[in-house]
């Protein structure tokens, strides 16, 4: 590689600043991370006792009226997929992109539109072809909470007004810092209880009374429950975001260093080289004017 | 419920658990009116209103608390309040009460009609109530 010691100076210097770049969002990612983390860790005695209270409803129902509840047959889907509005986070968004498109392929007998939250994800499926109904941007910080209400209300709206038959979540399931598999959830209509969930409830009773009617509680139980469980799903996704970024953060502050201890080598070895070829020069010259 | 002496009593928020204790007599602000729960209840589910809870610990110690909308159940493992806020007595924030409390008195005197009015109305309901328990003066 023949370089001048000033350029290659010039190229460590720029990386050197990328380097700072990358460190910082590093370390941004990381405290995100750890908040997004600690809100997980609280919400989620909520969120368990809200499943606990939703399954408890549902089994103390002996037929479900509530249109949210009534399984009917699927030839409209709408597939709320959950990315994140910005890029250099490694697999992340490619992961739920990929799981999407497997989504469309294996549903392909009916007509699958797409709600999306994330503008990646949003990008990435109009650019292949698919109906985006709806963009939102990725709830966070102050306006998580309100910000998930708006679009679970959104969704709860085209369920009923059957606009279409069933709802489906995409999102990023946060296993820890390295794992982050894309998962799929039926959000619409509630789905029934499952063998597991039944056995839990018999622990706690076999049947419990409802005050003052299974209605009056299941209109003001459903919203929040939808609305809660939407909002596992985010954070559960912006975690997974977060761990994506700040682990890419980390491979590129590595390969910075790498490829500066490599230029620095290589700038010494130039600059050793110059120093001698001087030297000769003046030795040679030396030589002739003793001749 | 099993029958004992006494049975646990959690009120849970999206931010923490405020209340997680072995308590022998509560009175819920249920959509219902108030009940009052002894060890022993039979398995209920129901909606919370905004309002005052009272607990009496193993103890013998009155814990009074500010409950807002949400949903109680009573198990075999206890009663479970989950709502959008609570807090206990001691943890009101007077100062903020009192603020919300004229906000809204300043909204409804303002004459507006329309979703600010009841929201309003809410909120002075609210703010009143979470006086009402920082004080101490429920019935």
């Amino acid at each position: 590689m023949p370089q001048s010691p000033r350029e290659i100076l010039r190229r460590i210097r720029g990386i050197k600043s990328t380097q700072q770049i990358t460190k910082a969002m590093e370390m941004v990612a990381a405290v995100k991370l750890n908040r997004i983390r600690l809100q997980a860790e609280q919400s989620r005695p909520y969120v368990d006792r809200m499943k606990t209270i939703m399954c408890a409803l549902r089994s103390s129902a002996d037929e479900l009226t509530d249109p949210l509840f009534v399984q009917r047959p699927e030839a409209r889907v709408l597939l709320v997929v959950i990315t994140s509005d910005r890029g250099l986070c490694g697999t992340f968004n490619v992961n739920v992109i990929n799981a999407a498109k497997n989504f469309i392929e294996q549903h392909a007998d009916k007509q699958v539109s797409i709600v999306a939250i994330g503008r990646k994800g949003n990008d990435a499926l109009s650019k292949l072809g698919c109906k985006v109904e709806r963009f939102f941007p990725v709830p966070w910080g102050a306006t998580l909470e309100s910000d998930t209400r708006t679009i679970s209300i959104y969704l709860m709206e085209a369920f009923t007004a059957e606009e279409t038959d069933g709802v489906y979540i995409l999102y990023s399931h946060f296993a820890n810092v390295l794992r982050y598999l894309p998962t799929c959830i039926k959000y619409l209509p509630i789905p029934p209880l499952t063998a597991q969930e039944r056995r839990d409830l018999l622990r706690l009773s076999a049947d419990f009374l409802i005050e003052p009617s299974f209605e009056m509680v299941a209109n003001q139980l459903t919203p929040r429950y939808l609305e809660t469980s939407l909002y596992h799903c985010i954070v559960e996704s912006l975690a997974s975001e977060y761990a994506a970024r700040m682990v890419s953060m980390r491979n590129a502050n590595d390969n910075a260093e790498e490829v500066i201890r490599d230029l620095t080598l290589t700038y010494n070895k130039a600059r050793q080289a110059s120093i001698t070829k001087e030297l000769i020069d003046i030795i040679g010259g030396v030589e002739a004017l003793k001749g | 419920m099993k029958k004992s002496t006494s049975y646990r009593l959690e009120i849970i928020t999206p931010e923490r658990v405020v209340f997680n204790h072995e308590v022998v007599f509560s009175v819920i602000p249920s959509g219902l009116g108030p009940i009052g729960i002894l060890p022993g209840h039979a398995p209920l589910l129901g909606t919370v209103i905004n309002g005052a809870l009272k607990v009496r610990d193993t103890d013998k110690r009155d814990i009074l608390a500010f409950v807002r909308n949400g949903f109680f159940m009573i198990s075999n493992e206890g009663v479970s309040i989950i709502t959008r806020s609570a807090e206990l007595q001691h943890q009101i924030d007077v100062q903020r009460a009192t603020a919300a409390k004229e906000r809204a008195l300043k909204l409804l005197s303002s004459k507006q009609t329309g979703i600010d009015v009841e929201r309003a109305r809410e909120a002075l309901r609210r703010a009143e109530l979470r006086l009402k328990v920082a004080q101490g003066a429920v019935a």
